[in-house]
């Protein structure tokens, strides 16, 4: 087990095309811009919360999910939970309601993902397909976007699919064509849904800040790493024995490995499987 | 039973089976697919987050609909299969070998019942000697009645054949479909049991021991032939003690002459398997302790498994003839 202490809160990315669709989650949440170099914009709390958008279409939110996850590389291999919050056109679906999304299609390529459903959330769920031209005929009873199947292939190649999750505000159907959206009117759908948007990122924190307790790397097994020469192989040996330590119920375990113990990285591991055995 | 959402093949979406079944969740979100694997077995799942709140995935079989048992696994030495009309299990125990066969927690109810039995006849009909086939291998075989109507369909099947042997394996106490029905001689409802201890420490969501007891003492009362399977034994400190407690409570409540067998079986799995769950559990002291390594089976220790196994029978002796006891695989 992670004997970090981290916050309690496990870190969520919320991923935005728009700035609009932004705005109100900036508002929401106090974002601050954290980033002024060239490329994407991010904003980020203390909370845990970093938010990045990446303009419209596939190949833009895929390279700023590149972008952010390449920032947030941590020696502790600690995770993030992604959401993209977006508008999107359907076929039948009120203008301004919010739906999770439990299935996206890449309408060229054909490539389906399927967001597990384990948050409790009192929201309804989609279908959402997403297409490189804003779609106007909607042939499917779905929600249409630019960038969902995007998202969700590069987002879950960072994290198990489980902690990837998309959230869809309808902007059009068949009655209320897309040349109809404006900025104001996507900033009125994304603060009408600011409650629903607050519960999904407090639950994908709440269950990211247990994965990360579980699977991250414990400060102790860095520091051991640090002052020890291992091979990749001996890493995973002693990442492995730490862990086994730790569920065995053991404590305090930097003090009970001597000086001799840090002489070299056979020493090292000889010890805790010594120490193991002891418990 | 409620599941986080329910996805339906294409293919037997409109099926009478499958239509009864959506009828009955008609709050849970369903999700067309085209095959169960494209959701089941897809990369970057987490078995452990999902068994938070699984999904039901109803599904057509194809392939091998029954395969040969494990030898020794079988209460007896006639021809023995198994087949398996879900994948997954909606308890949790710690220790059981699916959490690491799997890449997903969702459970696969396979919904095409004919094309098993169609297998299953071909089976018994290939065989000279009579057949016995175990249900509950992949899966725990009554946990999930109330949606699936296994019972209704593959009880009726065997009574029909009265040569043929199905034993129902589970942990359950859905036994209501089973008062419906009349007692068949040919069926075995087989309850799986740990002691208390490792009951509360390592099988999340399983019914109490006094529940599946008094389920089992129920359906014994009616004219089921029941059946005990003691496993896993994990070796834990005063074991001894915890089986003498469990049999006292077990022998207490049942009708020791009207058992048709007992088993015992041992904690074993394939190493890659075992590698699977500690990479999900690695906070798990159960699986940080030391095992052994034999014929590409992580076991207990060959000195405990003895000792154990020994103790246990030997507690058993004072309630059961020899004749009636077995180890299963």
């Amino acid at each position: 087990m992670n004997t970090n202490t981290s916050p309690v809160l496990g870190p969520v990315n919320i991923v935005v095309a728009l700035s609009c669709e932004a705005k109100p989650l900036i508002a929401h949440f106090k974002l601050k811009r954290t980033s002024d170099r060239s490329g994407f914009v991010v904003y980020g709390n203390k909370q845990n919360i970093t938010l990045i958008v990446t303009g419209i279409g596939k190949i833009p939110m895929a390279a700023a999910c590149g972008y952010l996850a390449g920032l947030q590389i941590n020696e502790n291999q600690s995770k993030s939970a992604w959401l993209n919050v977006g508008i999107a056109g359907h076929k039948r679906s009120v203008i301004g309601k919010a739906l999770l999304v439990h299935k996206v299609t890449d309408l060229i390529s054909g490539n389906t993902h399927y967001p597990p459903l384990l948050l409790d959330i009192n929201c309804e769920t989609t279908e959402l397909i997403s297409v490189d031209v804003p779609e106007t005929v909607y042939r499917e009873n779905s929600a249409y976007d630019m960038e969902g199947s995007a998202f969700y292939g590069v987002a879950s190649r960072f994290v198990s699919s489980e902690l990837v999750q998309i959230v869809k505000i309808v902007s059009d159907n068949l009655d209320n064509p897309s040349g109809e959206i404006t900025k104001n009117k996507t900033q009125v759908w994304v603060t009408d849904n600011l409650t629903t948007i607050a519960a999904i990122v407090d639950q994908l924190q709440s269950i990211t800040f247990d994965y990360n307790l579980i699977y991250a790397l414990s400060s102790q097994y860095l520091r051991l790493v640090e002052k020890v020469h291992l091979t990749a192989s001996q890493q995973v040996q002693l990442k492995n024995l730490v862990s086994r330590f730790h569920a065995l119920g053991g404590t305090e375990l930097e003090r009970k490995l001597t000086p001799e113990s840090h002489k070299s990285s056979r020493n090292l591991i000889k010890k805790l499987k010594l120490l193991i055995e002891e418990i | 039973m409620k599941f986080s959402c329910v996805y339906v093949e294409e293919e037997i979406a409109d099926t009478p089976r499958v239509q009864e079944i959506l009828c009955r969740l008609s709050q849970t979100p369903k999700v067309s697919i085209s095959r169960y694997g494209e959701v089941f077995n897809r990369r970057s799942q987490n078995f452990r987050l999902q068994k938070r709140k699984p999904a039901l995935i109803l599904a057509k079989k194809y392939g091998k609909f029954v395969l040969p048992a494990p030898e020794g696994y079988g209460f007896n030495r006639d021809p023995s299969f198994y087949f398996s009309h879900m994948l997954n299990c909606v308890y949790d125990c710690r220790y059981c070998f699916l959490q690491g066969m799997y890449r997903s927690a969702n459970y696969v109810l396979f919904t095409n019942y004919e094309d098993f039995a169609a297998s299953l006849q071909d089976e018994m009909t290939a065989q000279s000697k009579n057949t016995v086939f175990y249900s509950g291998y992949d899966c725990d075989s009554l946990a999930l009645e109330p949606v699936s109507k296994f019972t209704e369909f593959f009880i009726d099947w065997f009574a029909q054949r009265p040569t043929t042997t199905l034993e129902i394996r589970t942990k359950s106490t859905q036994v209501r479909s089973l008062f419906n029905l009349s007692p068949i001689s040919n069926c075995i409802i087989a309850m799986s049991f740990t002691p208390s201890d490792v009951n509360q420490e390592w099988e999340d969501k399983v019914p109490s021991i006094d529940k599946r007891l008094e389920a089992l003492g129920k359906l014994q009362e009616q004219g089921w032939r029941i059946a005990l399977r003691l496993e896993p034994l994990i070796y834990q400190k005063d074991f001894e003690k915890s089986y003498e407690r469990l049999l006292a409570s077990i022998f207490d409540k049942l009708d020791a002459k009207n058992i048709h067998s007992v088993s015992t079986g041992l904690f074993r799995m394939p190493k890659t398997f075992f590698k699977n769950i500690v990479e999900n559990y690695p906070d798990e002291a159960l699986y940080a302790r030391r095992f052994d390594q034999r014929d590409g089976l992580i076991a207990q220790f060959v000195n405990q498994e003895t000792e154990m196994t020994d103790i246990v029978e030997s507690l058993l002796a004072k309630y059961i003839p020899k004749s009636i006891l077995y180890r299963c695989a």
